[in-house]
């Protein structure tokens, strides 16, 4: 019976962090992550969202040539599912104070997991949506509202994102190690043997 | 029926001559392969880039097939497309890849093209935009008829697929 259990999920753990924050313009940033996965996977371990601490750039020598925001934050969660489709996605979108101290929203991105074991660094490109005219820009920058995604799970969705312009700014950086267990059994393969 | 999973995004499109780019997909496949989940066809958002070089899509692909042959591995077909500062969506070129068949995670590039017209399609191109398109989307997916249209190189596409493969090996497929 436990055999049989075995063969039809297997479980994906991934440990890691978000690492830091490659944002030119802008300093003060905070992220918050959540994930968007499908419907056969459920977490068992771990925080399906949070948040980071507010975070600014050295300005000390050694790193001025590349100010980078640090925020180090740790992630760690575990996934059973019967089947690789609706693979989930780290779904992040960084805050910032503007002069006034207000949030405005620095970027959106999300990437699929990765599908090896094994550890693994990449580095997620940010962008946000614009306003539709300049006025509503200019207006959404006095008042401190800028356009944002109804849902930051947008960003990892293909539907609807025709309609859409954004800019793209800035990048942050995850870096995580991953095992996966009983997805071989199964009969999946993920790497060349 | 084996199994294949395409799990990965369109990340960003380079080397174009305007950034602001979108960009619309499409998986094409034999018959053999049938479609169980996710979605085939898409089209990114436009996106204007602070930096004026490289336009990410950050475009999620996300597609379970299952097939009995590995005749008609699927392919990606796609079209790019900019912005032009009045709105106008013009053609910036064909690019078509195919999946890989090694199971694994890929960091693929696939360079785009499009037609060029005669010296006065030219012309007018520059002044009014717009420019040739292909009516028919077999001339970029097959080998055939290709002999009589002149191109030009417009740019590259960077894309990160995770191919994940089930029971290939139970029909003595090695992949």
């Amino acid at each position: 019976m436990a055999e049989d259990s075995l063969a039809t999920t297997f479980l994906y753990t991934l440990s890691g962090e978000i690492q830091s924050g490659d944002f030119f313009e802008f300093d003060s940033l905070y992220c918050k992550y959540s994930f968007n996965q499908g419907q056969d996977w459920t977490l068992l371990s771990g925080l399906s969202e949070g948040i980071t601490q507010i975070s600014t750039k050295s300005h000390t020598k050694s790193y001025l040539s590349n100010p980078l925001v640090i925020w180090n934050f740790p992630l760690e969660l575990t996934y059973s599912s019967t089947t690789p489709f609706g693979w989930p996605q780290i779904v992040l979108s960084v805050y910032g104070l503007d002069i006034l101290g207000r949030d405005v929203i620095r970027g959106y991105g999300a990437i699929h997991l990765p599908c090896q074991s094994g550890e693994h660094s990449f580095s997620i490109p940010m962008v946000v949506p614009k306003s539709s005219t300049i006025f509503q820009e200019i207006l959404g920058t006095i008042l401190g509202r800028r356009a944002e995604f109804l849902s930051p799970a947008f960003i990892a969705q293909g539907a609807g994102r025709e309609v859409t312009r954004v800019r793209s700014q800035g990048r942050v950086v995850v870096k995580c190690h991953v095992i996966l267990r009983g997805f071989k059994e199964m009969g999946y393969s993920y790497a060349r043997e | 029926m084996a199994e294949l999973h395409i799990i990965g995004e369109i990340v960003s499109g380079v080397g174009f001559s305007s950034p602001n780019l979108f960009c619309s997909w499409k998986l094409s496949y034999g018959n053999a392969w049938k479609e169980l989940g996710g979605d085939t066809e898409g089209q990114t958002h436009v996106d204007i880039p602070s930096d004026y070089t490289t336009a990410i899509f950050s475009h999620p692909i996300h597609v379970h097939l299952a097939t009995r042959d590995v005749q008609g591995w699927p392919r990606i077909l796609f079209r790019v497309y900019r912005e032009s500062i009045f709105g106008q969506s013009e053609l910036c070129g064909y690019g078509v890849t195919y999946i890989p068949s090694t199971p694994g995670m890929h960091e693929l590039s696939c360079h785009v093209w499009k037609p060029v017209g005669t010296l006065l399609h030219q012309v007018l191109e520059f002044f009014l935009g717009g420019s040739p398109e292909l009516v028919d989307d077999d001339v970029i997916l097959s080998g055939t008829n290709r002999q009589r249209i002149c191109t030009t190189t417009s740019g590259k596409l960077k894309l990160r697929i995770n191919v994940i493969t089930r029971n290939f090996d139970k029909f003595n497929v090695d992949i």
